[in-house]
C-alpha cells in the first residue's frame, strides 16, 4: 500500500456519498484499495446475524427503568414538599418575630429625628404650653362647654355691646 | 383511521434520540421502551460477537450495561451518539469482565500485526462466493478475529464513525483504521478457509 493510500482510506470505509469521487479516481489507479473498497462494500451489505434479546432480559431491563423512574419522580415530589413547607415554616415564624420584636429600624428612625431638633428652648415652650392648657382648662370650668354652660355668667346689656 | 395510526406511528419513529432521553426524564417510561427497542439489538450483537460462546456472561453484561445507562441518563450530553455512549458502557464493563477473568488485552500485537497474504487462487474461490454463502459464514468467521478487530469492524458495520469507535477503544483515528484493514482481510481469509473447507 502506497504512503498517498493513508489519506483514501477512512474515506473508503466511510463511504459518504460526498467522499465518493474523491476515492473512486484513486481506486482506478490503486488496485489495493480498490480491492479494500469492493471488500468493504460486499461485507457491509451483509447482515450479520443476531439473536434475540431473551424476554426475561426485557423485563428486567425495562422494570429497572420503571422504578428507576418512580424513585427519580418521588424525590422530586418529596424535595418540593420539603421547599414548600420550609418556605412556609419560614414566613410564619418571621411573621411572629416580627410581632413580638418590631424592628430597630423604627426606634433608630426616632433618634435620627431627635438629634435634629432643637432642644435649647424645650423648657420655655413646655412652661408655656402648660400655662396654655392651665388657662384654657381654668376658662371652661368658668364658662362651661357649649352643650352645657354656666346660668350664673352674668348677662351683657345690648347698650353697652352697641357702646 | 388506519392512516392516522400510521401517521402518529411516523411521528414517533421521528423523535430524537434526546426527546427520548428528555421524556423519560420528565417521568414518561413509554420514552426508555422506545429507546431501549431502537438500541437493544445492536448492544445485544455487539456483545454476543465480543463474547462468542458465552451466553450468560453477555446477558449479565448486556443487563449491567442498561442499568448504568438508566442510572447515568441525567447526566448523558448529546456530544456523542447515544448509541456510541452507550457501547462505551458496554466496552467498558466488557473490559472489566476481561480483566477479572485475567485475559490480557494485547493491542500492541494486533496493531503492528502483518496484513495477510491473499494468494491469487483464494481469489476465485471469494469471487465465486455468493451471498447465501456469505450470510451463513459472517457471524460464524467474525469470532475467528481478535477482539479488537471484531469490535472495529461490529461497531463500524451498526453505524458508529471511526471518531466514535476510537473514543470506545481510547486510541486513535488511525489505530482504529488500522485494525478495520486488518478485520476485513482476516475476514476475507477467513471466508475463503470456510468455503474451501481449510
Amino acid at each position: 500500500m502506497k504512503s498517498e493510500c493513508k489519506n483514501y482510506i477512512e474515506k473508503i470505509l466511510n463511504d459518504n456519498a460526498e467522499q465518493r469521487d474523491a476515492f473512486r479516481a484513486h481506486c482506478g489507479e490503486c488496485p489495493e484499495c480498490a480491492s479494500l473498497a469492493s471488500d468493504w462494500n460486499r461485507m457491509r451489505n451483509t447482515a450479520i446475524p443476531v439473536s434475540q434479546v431473551p424476554l426475561s432480559l426485557d423485563f428486567a431491563v425495562l422494570a429497572a427503568a420503571d422504578s428507576a423512574l418512580k424513585r427519580r419522580v418521588h424525590r422530586k415530589v418529596t424535595l418540593r414538599r420539603i421547599i414548600y413547607y420550609g418556605a412556609a415554616a419560614a414566613s410564619v415564624a418571621l411573621a411572629c418575630l416580627v410581632t413580638i420584636f418590631p424592628p430597630d429600624s423604627t426606634a433608630k428612625n426616632h433618634r435620627v429625628i431627635a438629634k435634629t431638633l432643637d432642644w435649647s428652648k424645650f423648657d420655655k415652650e413646655l412652661f408655656e404650653t402648660a400655662a396654655a392648657i392651665e388657662i384654657s382648662h381654668h376658662c371652661i370650668s368658668i364658662a362651661g362647654t357649649p352643650d352645657a354652660p354656666n346660668q350664673n355668667l352674668p348677662v351683657i346689656e345690648e347698650e353697652q355691646e352697641q357702646f | 383511521m388506519f392512516k392516522e395510526r400510521h401517521k402518529t406511528r411516523e411521528m414517533e419513529v421521528k423523535r430524537t434520540d434526546i426527546e427520548l432521553i428528555e421524556g423519560y426524564l420528565s417521568g414518561n417510561g413509554r420514552d426508555f421502551e422506545e429507546l431501549y427497542d431502537r438500541y437493544k439489538k445492536l448492544l445485544y450483537g455487539y456483545l454476543n460477537n465480543m463474547l462468542p460462546q458465552q451466553q450468560s456472561t453477555v446477558d449479565d453484561i448486556f443487563q449491567q450495561t442498561w442499568l448504568k445507562v438508566i442510572q447515568k441518563l441525567p447526566e448523558y450530553r448529546c456530544n456523542n451518539h447515544f448509541s456510541a455512549w452507550m457501547i462505551r458502557i458496554g466496552h467498558n464493563l466488557t473490559i472489566d469482565h476481561f480483566r477479572k477473568n485475567k485475559k490480557f488485552v494485547n493491542q500492541i500485537s494486533i496493531d503492528n500485526e502483518d496484513a495477510p497474504d491473499f494468494p491469487d487462487k483464494d481469489k476465485l474461490v471469494w469471487d465465486s462466493m455468493d451471498q447465501s454463502d456469505f450470510e451463513q459464514a459472517l457471524g460464524q468467521v467474525l469470532e475467528t478475529l481478535q477482539e479488537e478487530q471484531r469490535e472495529v469492524f461490529m461497531l463500524r458495520h451498526n453505524g458508529v464513525s471511526f471518531k466514535e469507535i476510537a473514543e470506545i477503544q481510547n486510541c486513535s483515528i488511525n489505530t482504529v483504521l488500522a485494525r478495520m484493514q486488518y478485520a476485513i482481510k482476516n475476514l476475507k481469509k477467513n471466508l475463503v478457509a470456510w468455503k474451501t473447507g481449510t
